[in-house]
C-alpha cells in the first residue's frame, strides 16, 4: 500500500513535467539548489580532463596552441570589430546618425556549471541568474563571440542555449554583404538561412548579429561563412557557419546584462 | 527500513542526474558523454526486483526530466517503457539470468536511446552516425560490465564470501 502510494507521488511528479511551466519551476529549484555541488564537479571534471590532456599532448604544443588559438580570436574579433566600425562609419555619413554605443560595462561574467547530458543538445547552466541581474534572451558570449542566449532565468543561475543548438534561433547578417538572414543550429552544424539568392559572398566573410527583432544589437561576431548549402530550385541560400570558438571547451561565458 | 531504502534509491538516482550533467558532460568520449543515469536504468532492469526497478526507473525519469532539455517522451520511453517492456518479457519468457539476452539488452537499449535522439534531428551527417556507434558501444559495453561485476558482488555477499 506504502509503495503504492509512493508510484502514485513519482509519477503524478513525472507528469506534471510533462507541462513546461512546472518543468521549468522544478528546474529552477533543483539547479539553485544544487548549485554549489555543480560548481564542485564541473571544477572536478574539468581538472580532471586538464590531466588527461596533459598525458595525451607535449605541454609545451598545448599551452602555444591554447595562446595561439586565444591570440588568433582576439584578432578574429578585433579584425570584425574593425569591420564593423567601417561599415557603420558608412552608414552613418550615407544615412542616419547611427551609432552604435559598447556596452562593456553591462556585461556579466558567469561560470558554465552544467551541460546537458546529451551532447548535441547543447545546453547549459550558468552560475548566474536573476538575483545577479541576468534577462531572459540575453545575449552570452565568450571572447566577443556570440555563443548563445539566455533561455530560461532561474533565482541563482539560467540555462543557455547555445547557437549550435536545433533550437537557437538568431538574426543575424553577412558582415560584407550586409544580406540578413536566420541563424540557427542543428546536429549537422549551424546553417545562415533566408539569405536572398542573388547575394554575393565570400567564404570566410565573417557573420554577425544584425540586431533584427531587438533581442540583441547587432555586429556581434557570430563565426565565419562557409560553403552554400542550398540547391539551385531554392528561392534563399543557406550557408554553412564555420565557428570560431570551440564550444565544448568552454568555462568562462560573458552575459550581457 | 522500506523507507530508508526508498529514500537512498532516490538520492542515488538524484546523485547520478547531477554527475552526468555536472561531471561526465564535460568529459566527452568520441562526441558522446556517458549517461550514467542510462546506465542505472539498465542496471536496475537486470536486477531482478520488478520493485526496486520502477523505483528507479521513475527517479530517474523525473530528475532527468528535470535536468536535461531532452523531450520528455524520449526519457519516458528510454527510461521508462522500454526497460519495463524488457523487465516483463524477461519474466515471462526467460525469467532465470541469461547473460547473451542481458548482452543483447543493453546494446539494444543503447541503440534504440540514441535512434530516438538522432530521429528528432534532421541532416544527419557521417560525424553523427560515428558518434551514435560510439555511443552504443560505450554505453552497452559499460551497462555489460556493471551488471556482471553487480551481479559477481551479490553473489559473494550471499554466500558470505564479502563481509563487513
Amino acid at each position: 500500500m506504502k509503495r503504492k502510494f509512493l508510484y502514485f507521488v513519482l509519477i503524478l511528479i513525472l507528469a506534471t513535467t510533462l507541462f513546461p511551466v512546472p518543468r521549468k519551476m522544478l528546474a529552477g529549484f533543483f539547479n539553485d539548489q544544487f548549485k554549489n555541488v555543480s560548481i564542485f564537479l564541473s571544477d572536478a571534471s574539468t581538472g580532471l580532463k586538464n590531466k588527461f590532456q596533459l598525458f595525451a599532448m607535449i605541454s609545451k604544443i598545448k599551452q602555444d596552441n591554447e595562446t595561439l588559438s586565444e591570440k588568433l580570436t582576439e584578432l578574429e574579433v578585433d579584425k570584425s570589430e574593425l569591420l564593423e566600425l567601417k561599415k557603420e562609419n558608412e552608414l552613418l555619413k550615407k544615412e542616419l546618425g547611427f551609432i552604435g554605443e559598447e556596452d562593456k560595462g553591462m556585461l556579466l561574467p558567469a561560470k558554465i556549471i552544467q551541460r546537458d547530458p546529451i551532447s548535441y543538445l547543447d545546453y547549459m547552466i550558468i552560475d548566474k541568474g536573476l538575483n545577479d541581474g541576468v534577462k531572459e534572451n540575453a545575449a552570452v558570449t565568450s571572447s566577443g563571440v556570440l555563443i548563445g542566449q539566455v533561455k530560461e532565468v532561474y533565482e541563482k543561475t539560467a540555462k543557455v542555449t547555445l547557437i549550435t543548438s536545433k533550437d537557437s534561433i538568431i538574426q543575424a547578417m553577412l558582415q560584407g554583404s550586409r544580406s540578413k538572414g536566420i541563424l540557427h543550429g542543428g546536429i549537422s552544424g549551424i546553417f545562415l538561412d533566408n539569405i536572398i539568392y542573388d547575394t554575393e559572398y565570400q567564404p570566410g566573410e565573417y557573420i554577425v548579429t544584425s540586431g533584427l527583432g531587438g533581442k540583441h544589437k547587432a555586429g556581434i561576431l557570430i563565426g565565419k561563412a562557409g560553403k552554400i548549402r542550398s540547391t539551385s530550385s531554392d528561392v534563399y541560400k543557406s550557408i554553412q557557419v564555420e565557428p570560431i570558438i570551440e564550444y565544448s571547451k568552454l568555462e568562462l561565458v560573458l552575459v550581457q546584462k | 527500513m522500506n523507507y530508508l531504502r526508498n529514500l537512498l534509491i532516490i538520492l542515488l538516482c538524484l546523485s547520478t542526474v547531477v554527475l552526468d550533467v555536472s561531471f561526465f558532460s564535460n568529459l566527452p568520449i568520441y562526441g558522446t558523454s556517458i549517461i550514467t543515469s542510462f546506465l542505472l536504468v539498465l542496471l536496475s532492469a537486470n536486477s531482478g526486483s520488478k520493485n526496486r526497478f520502477f523505483l528507479f526507473s521513475l527517479a530517474l525519469s523525473i530528475f532527468f526530466t528535470v535536468f536535461s532539455s531532452l523531450n520528455i517522451l524520449i526519457i519516458i520511453g528510454n527510461f521508462l517503457v522500454i526497460p519495463s517492456c524488457y523487465v516483463f518479457l524477461k519474466k515471462k519468457y526467460v525469467p532465470e539470468a541469461n547473460l547473451f539476452l542481458t548482452l543483447i539488452y543493453c546494446f539494444v537499449a543503447s541503440l534504440i536511446f540514441v535512434a530516438s535522439l538522432l530521429l528528432e534531428q534532421s541532416n544527419w551527417s557521417e560525424e553523427i552516425i560515428s558518434m551514435a556507434g560510439y555511443f552504443v558501444l560505450i554505453h552497452g559495453t559499460l551497462a555489460f560490465i556493471l551488471i556482471l561485476l553487480t551481479n559477481f558482488t551479490l553473489k559473494k555477499l550471499k554466500t558470505g564470501e564479502i563481509k563487513f
